[in-house]
């Protein structure tokens, strides 16, 4: 069996990521004022995984407000310690969607970047998502990370990527201005590209968001589907139901893999599908480089099988991110079934965002 | 219903009783793990409901479209409908809908006497749909529905295998449209509105209860993209539809307008019943009389009018006596509210303030209402060809010889007594649908009426299929 890619956060490495970020002379700007600001000294005091956690994290809802700003108004440099601008082989500038105001900037770095890569492939070959074939991706390409990643992926597999291009962000201020027509129009589009390449193209991995690919039967001739061995989605969450008639009746014996992310939430792959999941997606969070908590409101750990807040912390050296509240929302799983032993944190299930779907407003294709 | 019993029905929802409202992909009800919450007039969360996704939705139409409907003989297909109808009917009398009438009452901002009142009208009106369907066909009877046979040298062919039906929130009697969808061996697939989920699934619970093949009819609640996507035909209330929507597949109903014409004053008894049909499904029935002309005194007519809507108070919406309905948004409260002041400050006379002194806008145990009311306005006011969801006339004053074209566009024009001139002149009148007068002026609904013509129309097609020989299936 492969060894995966991943390890429980260790005290080693939560010391030296914290050590890089807050060095005296080559630490990230932007963490060291905050440091100086909050009286922390962090570079001598955390010391482990818990001082970290207790020391550096975010102490309200103003002080992450503070990162959150600068992260949308300052050169990303800020953010980075001295030494990782000059010594990464590339810094990817990522931007988080956007569908919540001004995008904040961020990067993957590259040892960051090759950590994601390895668990993806590692997710990928577990589920069945084929070699050595082509994908069509579809989903938001520019500024967003994923679009980098999912070239990245299908070329690093043996295959080309065609992909056809989403803006969240337009389809977000149809839904909120009540451009009912620009918003069925830009949906046509979207699929009038996507059967264009389907006619012309040999495509063997479909990639697309969840709304997309509940859309898609009806859109899509299903012949021209023939030839898809495997499917990836991401995005807004996908309902129980919706997964199962994916599996059973669109694509039946096609792996289908999901995935949970963001620019700030990194990647956590599906964990290997068993009956035991009833069709929920539950996803193995990309520990160390990056841990998912799910919170209540007073910003405690909820227990396994309740609900809770997104809390991420990324400990990667490029980036520094103390116990970030996404606004995602998602349950707490303990681990269970084959890959229990292999990923023993927490994990995270059936994630969702509140404002996609308070009301059903701002459903669009993401 | 006992008078006892639906007193009893509170409007507020305990949070233990708190109504699971699921989807219904053909005979499978569907609870999604995040519903979405529903909330009541005060603001109270009144119920959750599950959202189908598309492929939800599109797995409710392949049902429909595999489902066989033909088979059924008449008489076993139509009593479908009235066990269906008696399920629902004792559901309602054992208060084992309580809690799901008290939600509904609530986010429809509807009395919860008058709420439950309308369905059961519905469950009256499912005992005949067999002759509801049977004045639609061809022939008078129900066969043509089963067989195509016309009686004529054509057959008489579904336009469509799957119809959608999207359901209005305004009162739960709605639920006779896609009722006669279905009746006509449509699979029928039903997009709730986000206020009511209730009534189609209490209905469609019923029908599979009495035996109604799986799929014949499936529910998505409040969004149905997919629907609109994939039925074969759809059914739209009101005139603003979806874009996207094939104009050639689609029927639009039950938009009303409707008005009253009196040449004369038509005497006491008139205006009492004039003022039930302002008040019929507490004033939100495309059928309300929502305007009046008049070509003798609009101000005598006003406060005869007035006098009567007087007798009905806003009330809470508990109150078993209650007629009034109140506005689960105070954004369409104050909007409505707004229209009416709008009309007011440019020279409306509001004659129910000056009959009664009750302000327009009234809240009431945190509840928002529009008093009923009796605006005199002028004969080009934008009123005159509006209706309002709540029990609102307007009383015009035009010359006799206008009284006809004030009606036109109007779903059903009234005119009481005896003027056969002044009748043959709205019976002419293309854009008005049905013409009451005489003593009959106030029949209101009537599902073997013909209401914008009939649905059947919309649902089946005239088609010659030839050479027929004798023997050969009509389809």
């Amino acid at each position: 069996m492969v060894t995966p890619p991943l390890t429980p956060v260790s005290d080693e490495h939560v010391r030296a990521v914290v050590r890089r970020h807050l060095h005296p002379e080559t630490g990230s700007p932007f963490w060291l004022e905050r440091d100086r600001r909050l009286g922390t000294n962090g570079y001598s005091t955390v010391d482990s995984w818990a001082a970290a956690q207790e020391l550096l994290a975010f102490r309200d809802e103003a002080d992450q407000e503070i990162f959150e700003e600068a992260s949308r108004r300052r050169p990303v440099e800020d953010f980075i310690p001295a030494d990782v601008v000059r010594d990464n082989d590339f810094l990817w500038a990522a931007q988080t969607g956007g569908t919540t105001g001004l995008p904040k900037h961020g990067t993957w770095g590259g040892k960051y970047w090759k950590h994601v890569s390895d668990f993806s492939h590692y997710a990928m070959d577990t589920h069945g998502i084929p070699r050595g074939v082509n994908w069509l991706y579809i989903s938001p390409m520019g500024p967003h990370t994923i679009g980098r990643l999912v070239v990245d992926w299908a070329e690093s597999r043996g295959g080309m990527c065609f992909s056809i291009d989403l803006d969240p962000r337009i389809v977000k201020i149809f839904g909120e201005e009540g451009m009912a027509a620009a918003y069925e129009r830009y949906v046509r589009h979207i699929w009038d590209q996507v059967n264009a390449v389907l006619e012309s193209q040999r495509i063997g991995v479909l990639y697309g968001t969840a709304r997309l690919l509940e859309m898609l039967p009806e859109y899509v001739d299903p012949k021209l589907l023939k030839d898809v061995r495997g499917v990836v989605h991401a995005g807004t969450t996908m309902p129980v139901l919706s997964h199962r008639l994916l599996r059973e009746d669109v694509f039946p014996d096609v792996p289908i893999l999901g995935m949970y992310g963001s620019s700030t939430t990194s990647i956590s792959w599906q964990k290997p599908f068993e009956p035991e999941d009833e069709h929920g997606l539950v996803y193995i969070p990309s520990s160390p480089w990056v841990t998912l908590d799910l919170v209540d409101d007073a910003a405690t750990p909820v227990a396994y099988g309740e609900e809770g807040r997104v809390r991420v912390w990324r400990l990667t050296d490029d980036q520094l991110l103390p116990g970030f509240l996404e606004r995602d929302r998602a349950r707490r799983v303990e681990p269970y079934g084959k890959a229990a032993d292999l990923f023993p944190w927490p994990w995270i299930g059936d994630p969702y965002s509140p404002e996609f779907t308070e009301g059903r407003r701002v459903e669009g294709v993401y | 219903m006992t008078r006892e019993n639906l007193v009893s029905l509170p409007l507020a929802t305990a949070t233990d009783q708190l109504p699971a409202v699921p989807s219904w992909a053909g005979a499978e009800p569907i609870w999604s793990g995040r519903p979405v919450e529903l909330l009541g007039c005060r603001g109270e969360l009144a119920a959750t409901v599950d959202h189908a996704s598309r492929l939800a939705q599109q797995q409710m139409v392949a049902r429909a479209k595999a489902v066989d409907l033909l088979s059924i003989p008449d008489d076993e297909w139509f009593g479908l409908f009235r066990r269906a109808a008696d399920i629902v009917e004792k559901h309602v009398e054992s208060g084992a809908l309580d809690s799901q009438l008290a939600a509904l009452a609530s986010t429809c901002a509807l009395p919860v006497r008058r709420a439950s009142r309308g369905i059961l009208a519905v469950v009256g009106q499912m005992r005949y749909l067999d002759e509801i369907m049977a004045a639609q066909s061809p022939d008078g009877t129900t066969g043509p529905y089963r067989t195509g046979h016309s009686g004529h040298n054509w057959s008489w062919l579904p336009a469509g295998r799957t119809a959608m039906v999207r359901v209005p929130a305004n009162f739960p009697t709605i639920a006779i449209e896609w009722l006669q969808v279905l009746a006509s061996r449509r699979a029928a697939l039903v997009s709730t509105s986000r206020h009511d989920p209730f009534v189609a699934a209490i209905f469609v619970e019923a029908l599979y209860e009495a035996g109604l093949p799986d799929g014949a009819v499936s529910i998505s609640h409040d969004n149905a993209e997919t629907f609109h996507r994939l039925a074969d035909q759809v059914v739209w209330p009101g005139e603003n539809y979806p874009p996207g929507l094939d104009p050639t597949r689609l029927k639009l109903y039950h938009f009303g307008r409707s008005k009253a014409v009196l040449p004369t004053d038509p005497g006491d008894d008139a205006w009492t019943r004039l003022t039930r049909l302002a008040f019929q499904g507490c004033g939100r029935l495309c059928t309300n009389v929502s305007s009046i002309a008049v070509s003798w005194s609009a101000e005598q007519a006003a406060e005869r009018l007035a006098a009567e809507f007087a007798e009905f108070p806003v009330l809470p919406l508990a109150d078993p006596a209650a007629n009034v309905p109140a506005f689960t948004d105070p954004a369409d409260w104050d909007a409505v509210a707004r229209m009416i002041e709008r009309e007011i400050a440019a020279g409306a006379e509001d004659v129910t303030a000056r009959v009664t002194g009750v302000p327009l806008r009234v809240e009431l145990d945190g509840t928002r209402f529009l008093r009923p009311t009796v605006l005199r306005v002028r004969s080009d006011s934008p009123l005159v060809r509006m209706e309002l969801p709540f029990p609102f006339v307007t009383v015009t004053e035009v010359p006799r010889a206008e009284l006809a074209d004030t009606c036109r566009e109007s779903l059903i024009v009234s005119l009481p007594g005896d003027d056969p001139e002044l009748l043959r002149e709205l019976v002419a009148e293309p854009s008005i649908s049905k013409v009451f007068h005489g003593e009959g002026f106030d029949r209101g609904y009537d599902p073997r009426d013909p209401q914008e013509g009939y649905l059947a129309d919309f649902l089946f097609q005239k088609k010659p299929v030839l050479p027929h020989r004798e023997g050969d299936p009509a389809w």
